[in-house]
């Protein structure tokens, strides 16, 4: 019985201390702040454009340029996040009219019309080199997930299509910036190794050295 | 808010709340901070608003709507690999081309079946086959099938009908029917597309009652009726099927 008045005692020593610290969280340049002290969040969307390799560039080897996204994070005190983020890639590439020749024997002349849509939606887990509070915030991330993939081939009018989530994991590594040390908002940039496990006809996994820049907002 | 801060800021160092209270305002805090998280939610739907457009731009319409009439276009080209083409000398060609639709066959002779029967015989006749008249005996049968509409689920022998009759003369009447080896391949969807095909007259099986397909050509995409398109169709179709070579 005494014991579970101690861990009252305690619990409330530990309530009451976290509630004087929250009150007391206004943030600031050189003190406190309260991303010092308490989990915060950031968003950032993303802009990128990919420079593809593998068989990838075997199928398509024009850089996607549509590319945008959104992460969501929780940072911690110290130098950790972690969050979600979703993306969506579209490249599209046409070839001139060419005599190709298919498994069967056949022979198609055709223009052909490739195009790969990638949306990986990712846990993401990152690593700074400085602190919450620094204005300038090198870091390493991880990203694992699934990811949305639709794979097409035209020719002419005729399409071979195959789509499917497969998993995709994205290590990446980048600065985030605040634009001032009181303010919310920031950038990130970022260079991020793409690999989605898809396989089907010329693609042999996915894969893509994305550079990505985004504009991100912090709150507490 | 910031009133508001400096409000539990005074009491707190005070010691003049309990904590109960001070628990109390923090839910008001909470809710401050759902404020700024209602920011979030707008930066949230922007950017899915942004991307769900993207996607939509790039889904919403097919990524072939911009093709031409020329580039929509596909040729196919098969044929048996163990024909050598130069032991053939004549051909025969009927003068309307092959209806092929699910409400059955028919022949037609339009300007465009004309035009069609007429650029697929100066093919030949350019890679050395000689036609003869109608009815007569000849070493290739070439037949041109124009197929409707919903015809789908075109299987080994999709056009034994026509073949009764279609060259015109004694010996390929009822009894034959065309063999596909198994390497061709029937696109099975939903079009209307030019089939041209090329059988062998002049190795008949006449055990099996079989005409074997030697060469076939499918050709589909927009603008394939067009009559003024014909010639480049066809001459895309002979300039991939090389193979196709008469001895001089």
């Amino acid at each position: 019985m005494k014991g579970w008045k101690i861990a009252g005692m305690m619990a409330a020593l530990i309530w009451a201390q976290t509630a004087t610290a929250q009150d007391d969280s206004t943030p600031s340049a050189g003190g406190y702040s309260p991303y010092k002290q308490y989990v915060t969040g950031s968003a950032t969307l993303y802009y990128g454009v990919g420079l593809p390799f593998g068989s990838q560039k075997d199928f398509i080897d024009k850089s996607p340029t549509s590319n945008v996204g959104i992460a969501v994070e929780a940072m911690f005190p110290g130098h950790f996040s972690v969050g979600g983020r979703f993306m969506y890639e579209h490249v599209k590439q046409r070839l001139p009219r060419q005599v190709y020749s298919i498994g069967d024997g056949s022979d198609v002349s055709a223009v052909q019309t490739r195009t790969l849509t990638v949306a990986p939606l990712l846990a993401i887990g990152s690593a700074y080199l400085t602190d919450v509070t620094a204005t300038v915030r090198p870091y390493v991330q991880l990203g694992v997930g699934g990811a949305f993939v639709s794979y097409a081939k035209y020719y002419g009018l005729l399409v071979d299509q195959k789509q499917g989530i497969r998993a995709a994991v994205a290590p990446a590594v980048g600065v985030k910036f605040r634009f001032g040390a009181q303010s919310n908002i920031g950038a990130d940039i970022q260079a991020q190794y793409q690999h989605v496990f898809f396989k089907y006809d010329q693609l042999d996994n996915s894969q893509n050295l994305m550079i990505n820049v985004g504009v991100s907002y912090r709150w507490w | 808010m910031k009133k508001f801060k400096t409000l539990i800021s005074y009491l707190k160092k005070n010691q003049c709340i309990p904590k109960l209270l001070t628990r109390h305002l923090l839910i008001k805090q909470l809710l401050i901070n759902m404020k700024l998280g209602n920011l979030f939610k707008r930066l949230l739907a922007v950017g899915l608003s942004l991307g769900m457009g993207w996607g939509m731009m790039a889904c919403g319409g097919s990524p072939v709507d911009d093709l031409s009439d020329a580039e929509s276009q596909v040729f196919i080209t098969n044929y048996d690999r163990s024909v050598n083409f130069a032991n053939y000398r004549t051909f025969s060609l009927p003068d309307s081309v092959v209806i092929v639709s699910n409400s059955g066959d028919q022949t037609s002779q339009t300007l465009l079946d004309q035009a069609v029967l007429a650029g697929l015989a100066q093919q030949l006749t350019n890679r050395g086959y000689q036609r003869v008249e109608q009815g007569s005996s000849a070493d290739l049968g070439v037949a041109a099938i124009r197929v409707n509409n919903s015809y789908v689920g075109v299987t080994s022998s999709p056009y034994s009908s026509y073949y009764s009759n279609y060259w015109g003369y004694g010996g390929y009447g009822y009894s034959y029917y065309p063999y596909y080896p198994s390497y061709y391949n029937f696109y099975q969807v939903s079009d209307n597309y030019w089939n041209l095909q090329m059988v062998d007259l002049k190795n008949r099986n006449a055990n099996n009652q079989q005409l074997n397909v030697i060469w076939q050509a499918e050709i589909r995409g927009n603008g394939i009726f067009d009559t003024a398109s014909t010639n480049d169709i066809l001459t895309n179709v002979f300039s991939q099927s090389p193979y196709l070579q008469a001895n001089k």
